[in-house]
């Protein structure tokens, strides 16, 4: 676009009528400003209440912007292994700290893991990262020892799996349908888990053979004794355990956090600690005029339910390109890229609308240098 | 074919908006206007005219909503009286600064307080100097005739205009009106072309910011456009006059040519003017009326040319300034100032607030002009003393 400023030096250098003849993007009215929007990090009540992390706000965004379930799923087993377990034994503290709770009915959190873990269930397989040649003994197949072997299988691991009997997930039967149970297992084994049944391993003679021993706690509660609970070291060599907890979200999150160390620990890599959220989003900062109310799904059978349900869903902290802050901009200095807005600072007055108008708390204003 | 119909002063405004083809109307309804844009609102109801009506709440939205629709290309028209046109006072000078060919058709009514209905012309008087030329009317016909010009030359000097009637004189009293041909109408005033093209995407700013340094500019270009009116509107009558059979200039002279007396009179006044004159004419006096159209442009070498060398002039102004005289009066006078054999002039403030200005009245200005030696200002004629 052709922005060159214009000289005035004759009555003919005017037009006749008080309309500029350029673009008026000749001005960069953006020096007027002392203060800039900007798109800061803030998280949701859901994903902070959740013990696996789960980023609840982006998976639904995938539904709601794309109707895309299978990102979706995906975006959740990034987080957490088995959705099509926690979907039916999480306690979903999400759903406790939901904003919506305030405003008429929480979001169906829990419903809609376990819709997506179903609906994912026999397109899911593990994307091994890196073959090592380190062998991983799991002793005992509750829902702890699962965890730790679809981690440690993950991250390239030979991962060999010690039951007493021959079950798996042997801690949950008969509160998740077998045929789930059964796929669940199959993912595992065609990801390279090697299944040893009706064992009576014993710590001691597992040293010989495996660097690394994880001893499930609920399957040998006596077996060892936990020394760190952050990084699992028992007071075994070699061997690691995580907590369990009646929470069944805290007690897979604890049998991954003791895995990813393993992983560390094998390549040489420093273990860190998951890195916190930023600050919540408050139901204060949440603008009700953009929402109505609705009933929300309690039961989610069809694709059509899920994206109702999370339509519902009020994205707290999660740009969902909703594009108040593009439509409400007086200068147009707000551009839509990729979906999602970008500031123009070169006319950007700092009026901060798109900052008062953003219903999810995204948006701030920062003073200039 | 032209057709002839009998219709009111406000009616006659109507059609004449119809058959100039305007494509938005904004008004809000006032008495006596109200007719004008009642009567358009059925025809773009019944399908009689393609425009679209906006409705508003204020005579200020109104011009507003002209002052937009003219941006973007289209032949707006509105109409007003008296307060309402006085509340569109800030967007009419928004009309002119941002030169938009808007024709508004004020139909004179006295401003209140006391409240009143009735004519005078102070209403778009107060007007005066927002940029508007105007175009005063002495019949429906005239009335009729005067919007489609206004259009013609609003739309080539790019400045908007005004067409005032007297309240009930003319609004309310129903006289023959010759609608002419509309495919001969077209001929004449072909669609407005806007001087600037919005094109959404390509944004420009209208009436923006101008400096110290270019504001004066424009305000020149304003002036040379309105002194470029003064032959648009003389040309653009001549051929109305070619095409229709009825020829306008600026200004009217009656019965001028060997008169040494003269009556000077703006608006609906002028015909019984013309009775007075006749019956002056009648008793051997030697008396003509000159009748002023376009007070904005104001016609000064006109004027001059018709009144250098008579002996005295009387101004008959239904308006007043106060603190000074009647406005008609001051500005013929100062006109005529700078002429070597320059008339007496005297004004005379009749007809205000709607009280009739009859022959008896006009015939005693005559007199009473033709036997004061004092240089009197501000004669009022008619005032309960």
């Amino acid at each position: 676009m052709d922005i060159k400023p214009i000289i005035v030096n004759s009555l003919n250098d005017l037009p006749e009528a008080p309309v500029s003849q350029g673009v008026t993007l000749v001005k960069k009215t953006g020096t007027w400003k002392n203060v800039r929007p900007v798109t800061v990090s803030r998280s949701a009540p859901c994903e902070n209440a959740c013990p696996l992390r789960i980023r609840i706000p982006d998976f639904i965004n995938f539904l709601t912007t794309n109707s895309d379930a299978e990102s979706a799923a995906l975006e959740i087993i990034k987080w957490n292994p088995f959705p099509t377990i926690t979907g039916r034994l999480c306690p979903a503290k999400c759903e406790v700290g939901c904003n919506r709770n305030k405003y008429d009915d929480k979001i169906s959190i829990k419903e809609l893991e376990r819709f997506l873990g179903d609906l994912y269930l026999d397109k899911k397989s593990i994307d091994i990262k890196e073959k090592k040649h380190e062998r991983v003994a799991i002793l005992g197949g509750s829902i702890s020892g699962m965890a730790a072997s679809y981690i440690l299988l993950k991250e390239g691991f030979e991962v060999h799996l010690f039951l007493k009997g021959n079950e798996t997930f042997e801690d949950i039967r008969g509160k998740v349908p077998e045929e789930i149970l059964g796929k669940e297992l199959k993912i595992l084994q065609n990801a390279g888990l090697r299944l040893n049944v009706n064992t009576s391993a014993k710590i001691s003679e597992l040293q010989k053979e495996f660097k690394y021993i994880f001893v499930s706690s609920s399957s040998y509660p006596q077996m060892v004794s936990i020394e760190d609970p952050k990084t699992g070291k028992t007071n075994f060599e070699g061997a690691f355990s995580s907590k369990e907890d009646q929470d069944i979200s805290r007690t897979i999150k604890n049998a991954i956090g003791v895995a990813i160390y393993i992983a560390s620990k094998a390549s040489g890599k420093e273990y860190k600690d998951e890195e916190k959220l930023p600050r919540v989003v408050s139901y204060k900062e949440i603008i009700e005029d953009y929402f109505n109310h609705e009933n929300a799904v309690k039961e989610i059978n069809e694709l059509e339910d899920a994206i109702k349900e999370a339509s519902r869903c009020f994205s707290c902290g999660t740009c969902n390109s909703c594009g108040n802050c593009y439509v409400f901009c007086p200068d147009s200095a707000v551009k839509w890229v990729n979906n999602l807005p970008e500031f123009d600072y070169d006319y950007c007055k700092g009026c901060g609308i798109c900052v008062t108008e953003c219903p999810r708390g995204i948006l701030e204003l920062i003073p200039e240098k | 074919m032209s057709v002839k119909k009998v219709l009111t002063g406000n009616h006659a405004v109507s059609y004449g908006a119809m058959v100039s083809r305007v494509q938005v109307i904004s008004a809000y309804p006032i008495t006596p206007q109200t007719q004008v844009v009642e009567l358009l609102s059925e025809m773009v109801a019944d399908g009689l005219l393609k425009a679209i009506f906006v409705n508003v709440e204020s005579e200020h939205s109104a011009m507003s909503a002209c002052v937009s629709a003219s941006a973007a290309g289209a032949r707006a028209f509105t109409a007003t009286s008296a307060q309402g046109l006085a509340l569109m006072h800030e967007m009419l000078h928004w009309a002119a600064g941002d030169r938009l060919p808007i024709v508004l058709a004020d139909i004179n009514r006295a401003m209140a307080p006391p409240w009143t209905i009735w004519t005078d012309q102070n209403d778009s008087l107060s007007q005066r100097d927002t940029g508007w030329m105007q175009v005063y009317v002495e019949s429906n016909q005239e009335a009729f005739d005067s919007i489609i010009l206004a259009y013609k030359v609003a739309e080539q000097i790019y400045l908007p205009c005004m067409v005032v009637l007297d309240a009930f004189v003319l609004s309310h009293t129903s006289e023959p009106i010759e609608i002419y041909d509309q495919e001969k109408i077209d001929e004449f005033l072909p669609p407005y072309k806007p001087m600037v093209t919005i094109e959404p995407g390509k944004p420009i700013g209208y009436g923006a910011l101008a400096g110290p340094d270019t504001y004066m500019e424009f305000r020149y270009k304003m002036q040379k456009a309105m002194e470029k009116a003064v032959s648009v509107f003389e040309k653009e009558g001549k051929l109305f006059g070619e095409m229709f059979g009825r020829t306008y200039d600026l200004v009217e002279p009656y019965m001028l040519d060997d008169a040494e007396y003269v009556i000077v009179t703006v608006g609906a006044v002028t015909s019984t003017a013309r009775v007075a004159i006749q019956e002056l004419r009648k008793k051997g006096e030697k008396v003509g009326l000159l009748k002023l159209r376009v007070v904005r442009p104001f016609p000064f070498e006109k004027l001059r040319n018709i009144l250098k060398g008579k002996k005295k002039v009387a101004i008959i102004d239904r308006n007043i300034s106060f603190g000074h005289h009647g406005i008609f009066y001051e500005e013929i006078k100062s006109a005529l100032y700078p002429l070597q054999d320059r008339p007496i002039v005297y004004g005379y403030i009749a007809g205000l607030g709607g009280r009739d200005v009859t022959v008896g009245d006009i015939i005693g200005i005559y007199e009473d002009m033709k036997k004061r030696e004092t240089l009197d200002e501000a004669i009022w004629r008619g005032v309960k003393l």
